[in-house]
């Protein structure tokens, strides 16, 4: 219990620091930009000036707690829009890295409505066709670790030897849990197959619970003949001919299935932006109800703000001088609540890995995953414009009425 | 799976919606204050009204900066729809994608003009001690509001007439010299370019704010064209990526955004002038020397990668 | 030329309806640049309103006011903001401070809307302070303060950005009588300034000042004669 809160209190300092720093920043260019634009506007007074600014923010710490429940809420709501996204990103990109390759046709061959292994003569009937440049026979499959009730994936790769596999850190951690530190025996059918563990990969969405092998053991953990394959990577240049091929392999093997590399790409893109939307969907709702929540306090607080600003008034604010104090202040509240979500959520996905959101979007049986950190400016704009915009707009009618108060009326 | 699932699409129709939601409720008051506005009437109806006055400038001064926001955004979400729509490599080809694509781009920049005209009107009619301008300010809001409801209905139609299965044509097809106006030529056309930023300076320095409206209107068509055909060319360092788009990628840092950023402040500066004088004579034309220094700006950024390229390879493109 | 000028000036609330009342009735009043002119009245004669109005707090029903010349009673909104600003201070009954903020800080709000430099500001509200001799709470929360000592910050308040036109409403209504004879030096101090300064009180101290220009009685919205 005692760790936790130093902990959170630890963290909570962090955070303080963090938005002063960039409070101070924005400050700085905010008063360097007026100072331009007071120099060539020579009004009958400048009232959006530096002590104007500093005013605000005075009386914005004197009624800090007015802003502390909008502020926390707003931050949650902001974190977990970036969270979402932050994930979605990471996934799709990593995805995509992985389906560079154009022109490449992926071949599986089905029985029963299930994937079953393509065989050599299919391979090379396909190798036949007009347009296919090559086919790569690929051996690919998972294999059951009976002792934790898992699977992992094991892919081939002939720059391996007979007595060597590389294996993701996830899979290091499981195998080590169980005492394989520098080994591990394939239990297959009637024998034991020893491999050395080379190298460790780190886990990314593509190489996660992975373990490479050369070719050969790849068959036998996998239990496949020789003239087997688990799926083709037909490669195919002219990317025009891909269709016309498909209908071949086809009219050849009805059983085959050709997934074309666009369809794949599409495929993934497809998907994340779906997660992705309905997950924009969902805010919304919840953006709503906050400002319902939002409204209810504002309406709170106004009584006891009256005759403040009812004060400000007698002393020659402007009606439009008050609802630039307020907007001054709320759009405080809400910059200090997005940086402080950005972090929070930069360290909850690419640091702790973003448990619990991970299930969600990759599906229950992904414990150990790494994100790649991908951070784009071009999302964190997105998120400014769905979050914050949305906000200030939500009080800006507030301010209004809180701005047209009658002075007499207020101060007696 | 539907289009509207597209992240930047979500953003983009929330905030167009909570803007018109926000401009209804400025419609509202707007309305009643065209109805019963008597400036000399000393009833607290009157001094209501006048209050009601600030909620809408409030509105629109908001509403202003984030349809510019928006802007941005819309061009974004462009570029993010061209992986998802068949043969388009960036945003041109998906603007391509149906009849409203255009429009609605055309449409969005003539919005942002005539937001831009009614905030000077305004700044003039709060400047006056009493309200001169107020009827004709709000006789242009309403125009306005119809024209943002309009354009809504547009983007509606635009996005859900995006087949994600017909294949489009890409800027190489689009941007062919044939399809210059006039049938001239591209180095034709690089000479009325500067050609006509010159009139325009030499117009501002004689402040005849009617001449550099028009001279400016055509300024805008001439440089679309210009930086599309020309001027994108040595951006890219390739004669044959014609595109209006793709500056605004990171690949190219990014630098369409300060080419047509200068552009549309600057044109912007030169016809608001004109129009202004049109709904209210008055003359605001020390808005002209903006003009020319955002025009400069945008002209110098242009010829910058012409000679920064022809010193680089002793040759043009 | 007289600073403020006042025709039929009228005030009513709930205009056509079964509430109507009306504070202010036919008022005509002029005020010279350097007067100091005292509003007799009881509570509820509608002295406060009048001063609101010279204020531009609020609008008139009917009629003018005119200060130097200019029409003040419909100047839109930013306008009258920027007279106020500019060319009254205000003193009110009951203070009017912001409490949690310190009495500098109070005291600095009138010219938070130009953009002086800090020096400036200092400047200004140093020199005031020590006017009314409260320089040395300069940093203390003005919760903090005494009502003797919340006047002079008031005063202060109202002086820092040298305005033209003094107005005090019931100034010493939450005062003792020590700090009520106070004021009254204070309003001398304000006379020496060459300001037009318009008190409405009904406190009998203010009764027969020798450096009082002028007592106009109020009573029921009228000006008693």
């Amino acid at each position: 219990m005692k760790n936790e809160d130093i902990g959170i209190k630890i963290l909570t300092k962090m955070l303080m620091k963090l938005v002063y720093k960039i409070y101070f920043l924005l400050r700085k260019t905010l008063y360097a930009s007026l100072k331009i634009a007071n120099k060539q506007y020579k009004q009958l007074r400048s009232d959006l000036n530096k002590n104007f600014v500093d005013f605000s923010v005075r009386l914005l710490i004197k009624e800090k707690k007015d802003y502390i429940f909008s502020f926390f809420i707003f931050t949650f709501i902001v974190f977990i829009i970036t969270s979402v996204l932050f994930v979605s990103n990471s996934v799709k990109r990593d995805l995509l890295l992985s389906v560079q390759n154009d022109g490449e046709v992926i071949i599986k061959n089905s029985k029963s409505g299930r994937y079953t292994s393509v065989t050599d003569e299919e391979m090379d009937d396909v190798l036949q066709i007009n347009g296919v440049e090559d086919v790569i026979g690929m051996v690919d499959g998972y294999y059951n670790f009976t002792q934790d009730r898992r699977v992992f994936h094991i892919v081939a790769d002939n720059d391996l030897n007979d007595t060597s596999m590389i294996i993701s850190d996830d899979v290091a951690r499981e195998l080590k849990s169980f005492k394989y530190e520098k080994e591990f025996n394939f239990l297959v059918k009637d024998k034991a197959i020893t491999l050395n563990i080379d190298k460790i990969l780190e886990s990314t969405i593509l190489t996660n619970n992975t373990i490479f092998v050369n070719s050969d053991n790849a068959r036998e953990i996998l239990e496949m003949d020789e003239d087997e394959y688990s799926f083709l990577n037909v490669i195919v240049p002219n990317k025009d001919e891909i269709e016309n091929i498909a209908l071949k392999i086809a009219r050849l093997y009805p059983n085959l299935i050709a997934i074309p590399d666009y369809e794949l790409k599409s495929d993934y893109e497809h998907l994340y932006y779906y997660k992705g939307g309905i997950f924009m969907i969902l805010y919304i709702v919840s953006l709503v109800s906050f400002f319902i929540l939002l409204k209810n306090q504002i309406s709170a607080i106004y009584g006891s703000r009256r005759k403040e600003i009812a004060i400000l008034r007698s002393m020659g604010f402007s009606i439009r001088d008050i609802i630039l104090v307020k907007f001054i202040q709320n759009s405080l509240v809400a910059f200090a609540a997005y940086f402080a979500a950005i972090f929070l959520s930069y360290l909850y996905v690419f640091v702790l890995d973003a448990p619990l959101l991970r299930n969600i979007f990759l599906g229950s049986g992904v414990e150990d995953i790494v994100f790649t950190p991908v951070v784009d400016i071009k999302m964190l704009f997105l998120v400014f414009v769905f979050t914050v915009v949305p906000y200030l707009a939500a009080i800006l009618i507030p301010s209004w009425r809180l701005a047209i108060e009658d002075v007499s009326e207020a101060m007696k | 799976m539907s289009i509207f699932l597209l992240d930047s699409l979500v953003v983009f129709l929330f905030v167009e919606v909570v803007l018109l939601l926000l401009m209804s409720v400025s419609m509202f008051v707007v309305l009643k204050i065209l109805r019963y506005w008597d400036f000399e009437a000393s009833t607290t109806f009157q001094y209501g009204l006048e209050k009601r006055n600030y909620l809408v400038n409030t509105i629109i001064i908001f509403t202003i900066s984030v349809k510019i926001i928006l802007f941005i955004l819309f061009i974004k979400s462009l570029d993010d729809l061209s992986p998802l729509v068949p043969g388009a490599m960036c945003a041109t080809g998906v603007i391509g994608v149906n009849i409203y694509g255009n429009i609605l781009l055309v449409y969005k920049i003539f919005i942002l003009f005539l937001l831009g005209a009614w905030m000077i009107v305004n700044k003039l009619d709060l400047m006056s001690k009493k309200f001169t301008y107020l009827r004709k300010k709000y006789y242009l809001f309403v125009v306005i509001f119809i024209l943002l409801s309009i354009e809504f209905i547009l983007e509606i139609l635009y996005f859900s007439n995006i087949s994600l299965e017909t294949p489009v044509f890409c800027c190489s097809v689009i941007f062919v010299v044939e399809n210059l106006p006039f049938g001239l030529e591209v180095i034709d056309i690089v000479k009325i370019f500067y050609l006509i930023f010159i009139s325009i300076i030499l117009s501002n320095y004689f402040k005849k704010s009617s001449m550099s409206f028009m001279l400016n209107v055509l300024f805008l068509f001439i440089a679309y064209y210009c930086v599309t055909y020309y001027f994108g060319t040595y951006i890219y360092e390739q004669p044959n990526h014609k595109c209006p788009f793709c500056m605004l990628q990171k690949d190219y840092h990014y630098i369409g955004y300060l080419i047509w950023s200068t552009l549309f402040i600057g044109v912007y500066c030169g016809i608001s002038p004109y129009i202004v004088y049109s709904l209210i004579d008055v003359d605001k034309k020390s808005l002209l020397k903006y003009n020319t220094i955002f025009l400069t700006l945008f002209v110098l950024a242009c010829s910058y990668f012409v000679c920064s390229f022809y010193i680089r390879n002793g040759v043009f493109l | 030329m007289d600073k403020i000028v006042i025709e039929n000036l009228y005030k009513i609330y709930n205009e056509d309806k079964e509430s109507e009342f009306t504070a202010l009735k036919d008022i005509n009043l002029k005020v010279a640049s350097n007067e100091l002119m005292i509003l007799r009245g009881v509570s509820g004669s509608g002295k406060s309103t009048l001063l609101s109005l010279m204020a531009a707090f609020s609008k008139p029903s009917r009629g003018k006011i005119l200060i130097d010349g200019e029409n003040i009673s419909k100047l839109p909104d930013f306008f009258a903001s920027e007279f106020r600003n500019r060319d009254i201070g205000f003193i009110f009954q009951s203070f009017n401070l912001i409490e949690g903020l310190s009495l500098f800080e109070n005291v600095k709000i009138p010219l938070v809307l130009h953009p002086y430099s800090t020096q400036e500001i200092e400047e200004k509200v140093h020199h005031v302070l020590n006017l009314a001799n409260i320089m040395h709470k300069a940093e203390q929360n003005v919760a903090d303060l005494s009502g003797g000592e919340k006047q002079r910050c008031a005063i202060a308040r109202a002086l820092v950005n040298n305005p033209s036109i003094i107005l005090a409403d019931e100034p010493t209504a939450n005062l003792d009588k020590a700090n009520s004879l106070k004021f009254i030096e204070v309003l001398e101090k304000f006379k020496n300034m060459k300001k037009c300064v318009v008190v409405a009180t009904h406190d009998t101290l203010f009764n027969d000042l020798s450096f009082v220009d002028n007592y106009v009685n109020i009573s029921d919205g009228e000006i008693l004669a």
